[in-house]
């Protein structure tokens, strides 16, 4: 366990490491989340980029239990916030309270919030206000809190995993783009098959339930995540990634018909940074020392998807981001080897 | 570790140049694939052009355009650069090696856990596989089968007879004939230039006819450069060529028979040197008679040699007068104008022969234009035939009737000609029987087989018939007594030329004719000799 305000020691952890906890992690996930591979893989990688993750689902389909599951994996401090339209941003930060000690002295204390935890989830975000949602804003940014006067930092690593419901628009706040772009990714998370519910069944409404054990602790987390970072990018990949950015703009020459007509903002150098974090945890993942162009190109629809300010003529036409990258992939292809003739 | 890095490393760089070769190989064989089409098209194109437009090359062209760019592709294939990170993302492509070379390139010599997996990875990947795994050829089946049609039709139309090789043909038979033409040009001016110094201008102007020639194909530019060489020599031979040769080759001749100086050197000039330094040595009846012999020789320069005869008439004015230094010096002169009219003449005669090739040729160009048989028939027997018909049909043809009727025509007096018999001595001067044939003369004959009117074997008092009128149709001139053939009896010149000639020479021994005279008659004589025999040139 860690303090409020402390940032744990790191264990160094071989890129061999990495991978078997990795895969350690996802099988205790595994054990309680049936199915839903891509969303886990999603979600263990914004834990080993200390990057904040959002998952959008219609209810029941495990996002609050996959968040929840993973907190007991890796040994950090979890907090849940649900987040309801009377949610104020002091319920989320904490705040000062005056405290009478035995002596019957009077002081102001700082109680912290909800945020002061390594894992947060915020549930069905999308249903406070953009006042409350805003407090988060330094927390997952800046990893701090201000309140009271005071600057107190949160523990590392610390990671946002937010939850929201695309059915209900009736009393929701959409996240501003300034929150949104916060997110390492964005995962949506699908509807299980017909074999997986089943499984589901037969899991969650019988006796037994399912332990899993913690594989991880916040040193080895951290060491994790630097290890991440050590990652080398071949120069043609980092351009690539940023090819894949710069193609999202419709202002800029050469940008695609589809962001040209659906697209009102681009993403901005955030998205290449996801890109980029989300390329070297797929790598270490997958075994390899390096980042590849292929690891940028599988990040990008959970990178970019949310990053993408569309016109009233994408609702219009019921066009989704997911299919405006889809065409920005096909525009800005894998770079070729430079010479005619070769693969 | 090290030595463990230094052969992974190898492996890794013999991966990628193999691959860089490889490269090479499919960058070439993608761009002939693209280009294909359209050099068959290219190449189809020049083939279909051939059918439309008599070129000769179409053909040729066509299959240079494909070796052209099979070559220049395989040339560039050869020498295109291939960098190696160039080829190390194609290696990653091709192997969906996840980047890992292009890593390894790039990190190589990097410290840290990360390079040396990079480079373990590398090498690992590296081992077992081939550049032609990574780098296959590819083959583009709409392309390929595109310029195969396009090529198998060109190939089909270049093989099939088409409408232009007649004419293609054709123009190759006039190409060859000016080629010809050319070369027998340049065998004229080397004849010509064998003559010596005199040869040397008219021969340098054939060779450059001759280089005209043969930078021509037409047969039409051939006959025009021909024609235009043949006026510009005929210029420079001059109209008086005959009277100069005769008067030098006279005054030669004179004095070689009957030398001013017994014993001295056989040459006119030498001879009159020779005389010079005599001078002091005669008696006054010797050099009256030496004044009387230069003055007869004056008489015979006169006509073709004005120079010389006024300088032998003024050595024989200065003999009589007593001034043998005056004399001296005019015998000097005389030696010294003779020597330039006799060059003179050389050259001149040079440039006529050069005139006569050069308008030789012209006419067999442009009777190799009209059809070979009848071009060649009409240009010897109007060269020949016409130069023999003015010298011998003005004496002998339209001589017999016009020599006789008006005495023109330089025909020799006595036998030659026909009917009368009167032929009456013409000064020999206009260029006669010079042969160069610029207008219809007689029927096409050869020269070795024209024939021309003998008058010898008719019996007397028999009308003649003599061919060759003004309308070119026989016609009775008039009744003649003694030799006048019966009908139109015709024998070869080539026999008829000898005796001719014999009767020609007995009349001039036996006769007083003037020098000049003698020499217009040994001239002429020398040249039908010329025009009968072509061997015989340069007499």
């Amino acid at each position: 366990m860690t303090s409020e305000g402390t940032t744990a020691t790191t264990t160094t952890v071989t890129p061999d490491q990495y991978a078997t906890v990795a895969e350690a992690i996802e099988a205790e996930i595994g054990k309680v989340i049936v199915g839903q591979h891509e969303v886990v893989r999603a979600v263990v990688t914004c834990l080993l980029a200390e990057g904040h993750a959002l998952l959008e689902g219609v209810p029941g389909l495990g996002k609050t239990q996959l968040v929840k599951t993973l907190s007991d994996v890796v040994d950090l401090r979890f907090s849940r916030v649900q987040f309801t339209p009377d949610l104020m941003p002091a319920d989320i930060v904490g705040t000062q309270v005056l405290e009478e000690d035995e002596a019957g002295r009077r002081t102001f204390r700082f109680r912290a919030g909800p945020v002061f935890a390594g894992f947060v989830l915020a549930d069905e975000i999308n249903r406070a206000t953009p006042k409350t949602q805003s407090a988060l804003l330094e927390a997952m940014q800046e990893r701090s809190v201000t309140a009271g006067g005071a600057t107190r930092m949160l523990p590392r690593p610390f990671l946002v995993m937010a939850t929201q419901n695309p059915l209900e628009m009736e009393g929701t706040y959409p996240l501003p783009e300034a929150q949104l772009d916060r997110f390492l990714l964005k995962v949506q998370v699908p509807f299980p098959t017909a074999d997986e519910v089943v499984t589901v069944l037969e899991r969650t409404t019988g006796q037994a339930t399912q332990q899993v054990r913690t594989v991880a602790d916040a040193a080895t987390l951290m060491g994790m995540i630097e290890l991440t970072r050590q990652v080398p990018v071949p120069s043609h990949v980092l351009r690539h990634a940023v090819d894949l950015v710069m193609a999202t703009h419709p202002e800029l020459p050469g940008a695609p018909a589809a962001i040209a007509r659906y697209v009102r903002f681009g993403a901005s150098p955030r998205g290449a940074q996801a890109l980029v974090l989300a390329g070297k945890v797929r790598a270490l993942l997958d075994g390899r020392p390096n980042v590849s162009i292929d690891d940028i190109r599988a990040s990008a629809p959970a990178a970019l998807r949310h990053r993408l300010v569309l016109g009233y003529e994408a609702g219009a036409e019921r066009t989704s981001a997911d299919d405006i990258l889809a065409d920005v992939m096909a525009a800005v292809p894998a770079p070729a080897a430079g010479v005619r003739g070769a693969p | 570790m090290n030595g463990h890095s230094e052969a992974a490393g190898s492996r890794v760089d013999g991966l990628l140049d193999g691959v860089r070769r490889r490269l090479r190989l499919a960058w070439g064989n993608e761009v002939v694939q693209w280009a294909a089409p359209v050099v068959a098209a290219a190449a189809l194109a020049m083939v279909l052009s051939g059918w439309l437009v008599s070129w000769a090359w179409s053909e040729w062209a066509a299959l240079a355009i494909g070796v052209v760019a099979i070559a220049a592709v395989g040339v560039t294939a050869a020498v295109v650069r291939v960098p190696a990170t160039v080829a190390a993302r194609a290696a990653d492509r091709g192997l969906r090696t996840h980047d890992a070379f292009a890593a390894a390139l790039q990190f190589a010599g990097h410290q840290g856990a990360f390079a040396d997996r990079i480079n373990q990875r590398a090498d690992h990947l590296a081992a077992g596989v081939r550049p032609t795994d990574a780098i296959p050829l590819r083959f583009h089946r709409n392309r390929v089968l595109t310029a195969a049609g396009l090529a198998s039709l060109a190939v089909a139309l270049a093989v099939l007879p088409n409408p232009q090789d007649d004419r293609r043909r054709e123009r190759a038979a006039e190409a060859a004939a000016v080629d010809q033409l050319a070369a027998e040009v340049a065998a004229d001016a080397e004849a010509i230039a064998a003559r010596g110094e005199a040869g040397q201008a008219a021969a340098e102007r054939l060779r450059q006819l001759a280089e005209e020639l043969s930078r021509t194909d037409s047969l039409e530019r051939a006959q025009e450069l021909a024609t235009a060489a043949a006026v510009e020599l005929e210029a420079r031979a001059g109209d008086d060529l005959l009277s100069e040769k005769a008067a030098t080759q006279g005054l030669e001749r004179s004095l070689g028979s009957n030398p001013l100086v017994p014993g001295a050197a056989a040459g006119a000039a030498d001879q009159l040197s020779a005389l010079a330094d005599q001078l002091d040595g005669l008696s006054a009846e010797e050099a009256a008679a030496v004044a009387e012999r230069l003055d007869a020789l004056a008489d015979s320069q006169a006509a073709g040699d004005p120079a010389t005869a006024e300088a032998l008439a003024s050595a024989a004015d200065a003999l009589r007068a007593g001034d043998v230094s005056s004399a001296k010096a005019a015998l000097g002169e005389a030696a010294g104008t003779h020597t330039s009219a006799a060059a003179a003449a050389a050259a001149g005669e040079a440039d006529a022969a050069a005139a006569a090739a050069a308008d030789d040729a012209a006419r067999r160009a442009g009777a190799a234009r009209d059809g070979s048989g009848q071009g060649q028939g009409q240009g010897q027997g109007q060269g020949q035939g016409q130069g023999q018909g003015q010298g011998q049909s003005q004496g002998q043809g339209q001589g017999q009737g016009q020599g006789q009727g008006q005495g023109s025509g330089g025909s020799p007096s006595g036998n030659v000609s026909g009917g009368s018999g009167a032929g009456t001595p013409a000064p020999g001067q206009g260029g006669q029987g010079t042969g160069t044939g610029h207008s219809d003369g007689a029927p096409g004959e050869e020269p070795g087989t024209a024939s021309v009117f003998d008058p010898v074997t008719g019996a007397p008092g028999e009308s003649g018939t003599v061919g060759g009128g003004t309308e070119g149709d026989s016609e009775t001139i008039g009744q003649g007594d003694g030799a006048t053939g019966s009908g139109s009896r015709r024998v070869p010149l080539t026999d008829a030329l000898p005796e001719y000639t014999a009767r020609a020479t007995d009349a001039l021994d036996a006769t007083a004719v003037p020098p000049s005279v003698r020499a217009l008659v040994l001239a002429y004589f020398d040249s039908l000799q010329t025009r009968v025999t072509p061997d015989a040139a340069g007499g």
